[in-house]
């Protein structure tokens, strides 16, 4: 650039921004100290870039710098370590599964004592009536109220169950066992 | 407003770049919140020019770190990380000015220093020029805007305003050139004492 030539707008916008060449630079101040027109068109360039760079500036207060660290923190943990809701975490599958299985127990235990749970309502005499009457459907012992009594009717449950399962050979060698067990045979028909 | 509370310069400050991408891409949550506390004020003040709306700016600007941070491990350290998190800022201000159609709201509270404080009619003055400053920022379309405040503003280097617009640095300094003429023109009245002539030596020069 030569110090007769004028500067177009571009040259003068990049050296008011401080981008041109140090020759660059120096060919237009010369230019300018003895070119009016080129000065003023630098003045108005520089004047339009004063107005705007002196706007104020947007700043972040000390609760809005503070609020917005911890929103930034809030938003990535929601969003990249985002955690499961309750029934998707292992411990509570755990716990659920816990709670599940006690309720199922729970629920197997109320079905083996509904009977007397059932019978609870009613006076001592019916409920008690109810509890044998389901015992003997079932073929357990009824609860008696003695634990002598109680053991005798386990007992007969037992040769009950004997009776029922036993071959018939077998029950004959018990029977012919007796038979010749004359005390025993004395015994039972004394009974 | 004040001034934020925690100077870039200060504890944030301490460990370098290099360090907080190291701890960064160790899942190291601590320098991520370095990271956040050195540069919102400077993502938030650029946003706030952008799209003029202090709340959405902070919206903005708080998504930049959130987005940041999902994708450091794309962050290759070509560039600085002010300069990503420039772009991220940039790309998602532009969207948002898009959406609302290319406005933006600039509150300009403060008086340029070229208007002298004084009594009343300097201060309606002063406040005419803000107003107008304002509404020939806002005239600007996003990209020219957004090239003219990382300049102007931001003080970034026509190399870094490339990486964080995605242009080589000719298509910037072309932005910048008529992002000015733009405000040039719309501040004529303003600037007129002291540019008379102006037209007729552009047509000369150029």
């Amino acid at each position: 650039m030569t110090i007769q030539s004028c500067a177009d707008q571009q040259t003068l916008v990049a050296f008011a921004d401080g981008q041109l060449e140090s020759t660059q630079s120096q060919a237009l101040q010369a230019h300018i100290r003895v070119c009016s027109v080129c000065a003023q068109a630098l003045r108005s360039v520089e004047q339009t870039l004063l107005l705007t760079k002196e706007s104020p500036v947007p700043e972040l207060s000390l609760f809005q710098a503070e609020s917005f660290a911890q929103r930034v923190r809030l938003g990535i943990r929601e969003r990249y370590h985002r955690q499961p809701v309750w029934w998707q975490r292992p411990w509570t599958s755990l716990l659920a599964g816990a709670a599940g299985g006690a309720v199922c127990a729970a629920i197997a235990l109320g079905a083996l004592t509904g009977e007397v749970t059932a019978a609870a309502g009613h006076p001592p005499e019916v409920a008690r009536e109810m509890v044998d009457a389901e015992a003997r459907t079932d073929g357990a012992a009824p609860p008696s109220a003695s634990a002598t009594q109680e053991g005798e009717v386990w007992a007969d449950a037992i040769d009950m169950y004997l009776i029922e399962t036993a071959t018939e050979s077998e029950l004959l060698a018990n029977l012919e066992a007796v038979a010749y067990d004359d005390e025993l045979m004395t015994a039972l028909l004394d009974e | 407003m004040r001034a934020i509370a925690i100077p870039p310069q200060n504890e944030a400050a301490t460990p370098s770049e290099a360090e907080l991408l190291r701890r960064l891409r160790a899942g190291d949550e601590s320098a991520f919140d370095i990271v956040v506390r050195r540069y919102q004020e400077r993502i938030f003040r650029y946003v706030s020019r952008l799209v003029g709306d202090a709340d959405e700016a902070s919206d903005i600007a708080q998504e930049t770190f959130i987005r940041a941070y999902g994708q450091i491990d794309r962050f290759r350290g070509e560039s600085a990380l002010y300069t990503w998190l420039y772009r991220i800022a940039s790309n998602l201000s532009i969207n948002a000015l898009r959406k609302r159609g290319l406005r933006s709201f600039i509150g300009l509270d403060e008086a340029p220093s070229l208007v002298a404080a004084g009594g009343p009619e300097e201060d309606l003055r002063a406040a005419q020029i803000r107003e107008r400053v304002a509404e020939a920022v806002d005239q600007l379309p996003p990209r020219q805007r957004s090239i003219f405040i990382l300049r102007q503003y931001d003080q970034l280097s026509h190399r870094e305003i490339s990486k964080v617009v995605g242009s080589s640095e000719g298509a910037v300094r072309a932005g910048y050139f008529h992002a000015v003429k733009k405000l040039q023109k719309s501040l004529a009245d303003l600037t007129a004492t002291y540019d008379d002539g102006t037209d007729s030596h552009r047509e000369q020069g150029s």
